[in-house]
């Protein structure tokens, strides 16, 4: 049967919205008459002690209705998602600038602003530890370190031909997503709350919103329609505003927003997390790498929150695509008095790959050789393991490298690079190709699990419900051509709506790049479940066997009968079919013993492969993006415009971090970076010129996913690694040939210009 | 098109004046809104959002950098036959200062007979220019601001008349392709600079914006906009108690002497931050927008005189084309939306080090004329700076005029003197300097005869490099030369380590542009 749905380029199904203002975000729900709105009030130093706090004036402040302070927290106070150590409000220690301490609620917004100014709070503070080096020297962690071999690593770097060493300093990174943190919440008959959170986790916040106020999750509602981003910036981070607008609901009977202006938002949420490695390597001539000994470090801030499965997806993701037949790597979670580091697209997996491609780097600047010649001697063959022990089959990475050499013409373009720079004494060209492998799947095994709820009301549309969210990647649409396809059905039958804990319960979050994946088998699940109950109906109603049934073009046939799909479900309504079904799934075959560090922690690994040419002005460290080709695994696209534009914006949202995007604190710990003003994101004008994007043809998933697609959010953020090699390969041009190139990332004009002065002195 | 009614065509205009209550008077969409009472500090955001419930521009930082709040502002233009169109961002923009215009909102540009997309928003639609969706009705309203030029430009507002041909089965959107106007890839991106979007990695939106502005069309503002040019040339001054809006430089002198606490708005790019970020309520206001000479760009043989309240679109063409290597310069600025509004008087009175426009003003050795009272007085911009922040403005003192000589490059002379501009920032576009620094360099027979040098981000204010230019003042243009200026130029400043570079960073590139300089004078090194 040709394809109904899947596999067209379908729109957004908001996109009409989306360009007329009509899209509903939180911030754009109309408010019952008397609705309040919280400001909250942090720590102004960064380490100490609370001695006191003073708010009298506060609460007399115009406008001022109700102030709250940790005592008032009616039941739990810590609302760590996995492990304790992230206080909704503190009254004793404080871990970092801007913690929160109080919260004021207001007729309006600016008065709860300007009444936060009153507070009188004294501390006694302490030094506060910001420095990465001093945490990994004083092993202050967050969380204890893990290790993961294989082989025997030091005896193949003792016995390799040629050893390296290297550090690696990796910056993080601001989600700024558009829309920044906001919920709402509006109180409800009987202690009951409805909230309203731009939010990638509602079962989360409905759990911590019951745990905070006292309640049972079933008193709580959590509803998101959409987000204006989040990026992994809203998995846990969204919950702590829903919390506050709750206890403030409670408190006054009246529906209450918690809006984080954007200068909040930057300062009370956490980032992705900065990462430092060192690396020692042996390789032979040829550049096949022997041996490693990696330490991978992970600054996560003041809390645990998600940092140990951050860094552990590090360390999964450190031999990127290469074979490593013996390895040491060790990760440590070390603590620093910032905001606690947090989830962001890649979840630690782009810090580890970053590793992978530094050493290749810099074996290949070593031997004088083109890095793509090493990275093609060391990429995975088939059925070899990773050095957690899960095969890598299919391995498409070399298979994809030589597709995407030819069609940018990646050697004419190097010869003609090189001969560009030796004429050129101010600006340096660079390129590079580089891969990603990016494992799929929660390696918290409980979360690879998805429900979903789908109605077929009798007039023959169809109401689809499930616990993903919608965050501007196109799930909703997705899920919709996957219900479109199975009916055979238009998408105009199909009505999408808010995600709601009411309707499907106990959800994952939105993240790991799952949403499609599992979130669409749990719909798949409840519409085959309804199918049968329609076939059972059919045979009832006209004799026919299942295999005389056939949905398509919007159409029902009943061996020689036709009749349309309306017509068919009204049929079978008045015939008392059940048409509401929920559906589940959970993801098979995975498996992971953390303590040996062993197993099957990913489903299937999905695939691409960039080359970037960048200029470099080594005056003063400027650089332009110049062209980029794109070839990236999307198995069987279920829609290619929409996985194209999560490529896109993966590769230019990757570009930022790793070159204008740099997040700086002084040295009291207040983060300087706090602003857009002063955090600059890619513009329109950062994009490279040339820009090719392919999905890989003909290449369906191998493992049993929604219509043998493969998830596409996370892993092309990656792809933008290409570009920070390609700067790089071009400060290469001014080095010597033995001479070790420490450019930390981002490559920001500052960081380019020491990478080069280092090489100069 | 029939469906098109509007609201502001009912109003009795001639008794408008006799209503002493409307202070302020401006076109929301199509509706004509008379405000009596008027918050001085409030944004066009908030009263769009809060008071208006149009939450079809978005806040997304309340400081003019995403441009999610983008909406377009049409206003009679110079000659008052024509409007002219331009977009900015509503969070830094005061409501007070919309008065006698017309604001456009993204809430507005669907078809009022047939619910049809606009153009621009189709083609967003078409090219997938959408994910979130959060910044998109800025990108909408950008496109929008760049269609409404382009078709000015061509003419296009007058291809009305091709719809009346068929008014009988009229179309929603008319639209024809033509060849003259060829919109490229490179003017979408620099009317996109102030919009910031986190999902799509912009090339869509580029597309759909290639796309629509290659595009004739006439919709409902073009056949409506004679009736709105009518309406706004029809309101009269504003009368209000706490937002002035001064037509001439007298009643500004006397406004200011009256009022000395009231603060001066002129594009508000950044005095509204200090309400929206430093949340200070500003009581009284002079807004500058509407005093005639301040908006006055005149030139005589030696010099360019620009009122302190033209903004660097206005300027922009003149100055580039006195001093061509400013166009470059001119374009980084800040976004499009800000330099739609932000005045060249603002950039330069607001004394921050790293504006853009100062270190040009003092490498070309520029004047401006100070008003108090009745009373002017001229000071050199070297002499205009105090401190941090600080002026010798008195109270009650308003700049009036920025007087740039002219270049000395005519043929007559034999000295070459050119004007080199350099700016240094972590994004290209929409972002704020690390340094910037400009060099106004006479050369004579491989000699330099004459140099000026001013910096930004080098010092508390904006500053000269004395000893480099001292020393470089007689030199030949040489390697040797360059060598010792670099030391010089180092001498010359004690820079800050800030979120934006460190002390190392911006002394190595003050010498480095310079290097730059000498190799753009031909020196081989």
């Amino acid at each position: 049967m040709s394809k109904h749905s899947i596999g067209k380029s379908h729109k957004h199904d908001s996109a009409p919205l989306h360009t007329t203002g009509e899209a509903r975000y939180v911030d754009d729900v109309v408010l019952p008459a008397g609705a309040l709105h919280v400001a909250v009030g942090g720590s102004s130093i960064a380490h100490g002690e609370i001695i006191s706090i003073d708010l009298s004036a506060v609460k007399k402040a115009s406008g001022v209705v109700d102030v709250i302070i940790a005592s008032d927290i009616p039941a739990k106070h810590d609302i760590g998602p996995v492990f304790e150590g992230d206080l909704l409000l503190t009254d004793s220690k404080v871990e970092y600038h801007s913690q929160p301490i109080f919260a004021v609620v207001a007729t309006d917004y600016i008065s709860a602003k300007k009444a936060l100014k009153l507070a009188k709070i004294e501390y006694k503070e302490q030094k506060p530890l910001l420095d990465l080096q001093e945490a990994i020297d004083k092993e202050i962690y967050v969380r204890p370190p893990h290790g993961m071999s294989c082989g025997d690593a030091q005896k193949a770097i003792e016995t390799a031909p040629h050893t390296l060493t290297g550090t690696l300093s990796i910056g993080g990174q601001d989600h700024l997503y558009l829309e920044g943190q906001v919920s709402i919440a509006i109180p409800e008959e009987d202690n009951r709350i409805t909230i309203h959170s731009s939010n990638q986790n509602p079962t989360e916040t409905q759990h911590l919103v019951a745990d905070v106020l006292g309640i049972t999750m079933a008193d709580v509602n959590v509803v998101t329609r959409r987000m204006g981003g989040a990026f992994g910036g809203k998995e846990t981070q969204a919950a702590p505003w829903a919390c506050i607008a709750a206890i403030f609901a409670t408190r006054t009977g009246k529906a209450v927003k918690c809006r984080l202006g954007r200068e909040d938002d930057m300062r009370f949420t956490g980032k992705r997390h900065p990462f430092k490695h060192e690396y020692t390597v042996g390789f032979d001539e040829n550049g096949k790498i022997l041996g490693v000994d990696y330490l991978i470090v992970g600054d996560c801030g003041h809390s645990p929150d998600l940092s140990d499965a951050i860094v552990d997806r590090a360390m999964f993701h450190c031999d990127n695509a290469y074979f490593l037949e013996n390895a040491n790597i060790l990760g440590l979670r070390c603590k620093t008095n910032t905001v606690s580091h947090t989830a962001f697209r890649g979840f630690g997996g782009p810090q580890g790959m970053m590793l992978a491609e530094v050493v290749i780097e810099d074996i290949a600047h070593y031997l004088g050789k083109d890095a793509l010649d090493i990275r093609k001697v060391n990429f995975y063959k088939e059925g070899e393991k990773t050095p957690y022990g899960q095969k890598v089959e299919p391995s498409l990475i070399l298979q994809m490298v030589e597709l995407l050499e030819n069609s940018a013409d990646y050697e004419n373009r190097r010869v003609g690079i090189t001969e560009f720079n030796q004429h050129s004494p101010i600006i340096k060209r660079g390129i590079s190709l580089t891969p990603v492998k990016f494992g799929i799947s929660f390696t918290v095994a409980h979360l690879n699990q998805a429900g979903a709820l789908v109605h077929i009301y009798h007039d023959g549309t169809i109401h689809l419900n499930h616990g993903g969210t919608e965050m501007g990647q196109g799930l909703m649409i997705k899920l919709a051509q996957i219900v479109a396809e199975e009916f055979q059905v238009d998408l105009d039958t199909i009505t999408i709506n808010a995600t709601r804990t009411d309707k499907v319960p106990n959800t994952s979050p939105t993240a790991a790049s799952s949403g499609t994946d599992i979130n669409g088998m749990a719909v798949l699940n409840a519409v085959r479940k309804l199918k049968r109950r329609l076939e059972v109906f059919a045979h009832e109603e006209y004799g026919v066997t299942p295999d005389d049934i056939t949905f398509a073009n919007n159409e029902v046939k009943l061996a020689s009968k036709i009749i349309s799909f309306k017509e068919f479900i009204e049929q079978a309504y008045l015939a008392r079919t059940g048409l509401s079904a929920t559906g589940f799934y959970k993801t098979p075959e995975i498996h992971y013993d953390r303590v040996k560090a062993k197993g099957q922690p990913f489903f299937y690994y999905a695939n691409g492969v960039a080359i970037t040419e960048v200029a470099v002005d080594i005056l003063t460290g400027e650089t332009k993006t110049l062209r980029t080709d794109i070839l990236h695994d999307a198995g069987e696209s279920i829609n290619p415009a929409i996985d194209i534009g999560q490529i896109e914006g993966g590769y230019i949202q990757g570009l930022g971090w790793l070159t204008s995007e740099e997040l700086k604190w002084d040295d009291q710990g207040r983060l300087t970076s706090a602003n857009p003003a002063t955090y600059k994101i890619p513009t329109a004008n950062d994009i490279p010129e040339i820009f090719n994007v392919e999905l890989l043809d003909d290449t369906p998933n191998v493992a049993n996913t929604i219509f043998h697609s493969k998830a596409v959010g996370e892993p092309p953020l990656m792809l933008a690694i290409s570009a920070w090699c390609a700067i790089r390969d071009a400060i290469r041009s001014v080095a010597n040939s033995d001479q070790q190139i420490e450019l930390e990332a981002p490559a920001t004009p500052e960081n380019i210009m020491n990478a080069i002065s280092r090489l100069r002195t | 098109m029939g469906g098109c009614e509007f609201k502001y065509a009912t109003i009795d205009r001639d008794n408008k004046k006799e209503n002493h209550a409307v202070v302020i008077q401006f076109i929301l969409n199509h509706d004509l809104i008379q405000l009596d009472d008027l918050q001085a500090d409030k944004t066009l955001l908030d009263f769009l959002r809060l008071d208006k419930k149009l939450t079809g521009s978005k806040e997304g930082c309340a400081s003019g950098d995403c441009g999610a709040c983008t909406v377009v502002i049409a206003e009679p233009d110079e000659s008052g036959a024509a409007l002219k169109y331009k977009s900015l961002n509503s969070c830094i923009c005061l409501l007070g200062s919309m008065h006698g215009k017309q604001v456009i909102t993204v809430d507005s540009l669907r078809s009022s007979s047939d619910d049809a997309l606009h153009p621009v928003q189709q083609a967003l639609v078409d090219e997938h220019g959408s994910q979130c969706g959060f910044c998109t009705p800025g990108f909408v309203m950008s496109l929008f601001a760049m269609q409404k030029q382009t078709s000015c430009k061509s003419g296009g507002v007058y291809l009305a008349d091709i719809d009346n041909k068929d008014k009988a089965h009229p179309p929603t959107f008319t639209s024809s392709f033509d060849n003259k106007i060829k919109v490229e890839r490179s003017e979408v991106v620099e009317g996109i600079d102030g919009n910031l979007c986190r999902c799509t990695g912009y090339r869509p939106i580029i597309d759909a914006g290639v796309s629509v502005l290659n595009q004739s069309f006439t919709d409902e503002f073009d056949k409506t906009s004679q009736q709105t040019l009518e309406v706004l040339n029809h309101i009269a001054s504003a009368e209000t108690e706490n937002f002035f809006i001064p037509e001439t430089t007298e009643e500004l002198a006397k406004l200011k002497q009256q009022f000395p606490e009231a603060r001066l708005l002129a594009g508000g790019t950044d005095l509204v931050l200090d309400i929206t970020q430093g949340l200070q309520t500003l009581e009284k206001v002079i807004y500058l927008g509407q005093v005639k000479e301040l908006k006055q760009i005149s030139e005589t043989d030696d010099a360019i005189t620009l009122g302190a309240a033209v903004t660097y679109q206005e300027c922009g063409e003149c100055l580039a084309h006195e001093y061509p290597t400013l166009r470059n310069h001119l374009e980084r600025f800040a976004s499009t939306q800000i330099r739609n509004v932000g005045t060249i008087g603002g950039n330069v009175a607001n004394a921050s080090p790293i504006g853009d426009m100062p270190p040009v003003l003092v490498a070309l050795d520029a004047s401006l004329v100070l008003q108090h009272g009745d009373k002017t007085r001229t000071v050199k911009i070297d002499d205009f700076y105090t401190g941090y922040k600080q002026t010798v403005l008195q109270e009650g003192e308003f700049l009036r005029d920025i007087v740039i000589p002219k270049n000395k490059a005519i043929p007559k002379n034999k000295d070459n003197h050119t004007l080199s501009v350099y700016k240094i920032s972590k994004r290209h576009a929409d972002d704020i300097s690390a340094i910037c620094a400009a060099f106004y360099v006479g050369v004579l027979d491989n000699k330099i005869v004459s140099i000026r040098i001013g910096m930004g981000g080098m010092a508390a204010t904006v500053k000269r490099a004395i000893n480099c230019e001292n020393y470089l003042k007689g030199q030949l243009l040489s390697k040797e030369t360059l060598e010792k200026a670099k030391i010089e130029i180092a001498s010359d400043f004690e820079p800050m380590n800030d979120v934006r570079a460190s002390r190392e960073y911006r002394i190595l590139m003050a010498q480095n542009l310079l290097e730059r300089l000498f190799i753009e004078q031909g020196v081989a090194l």
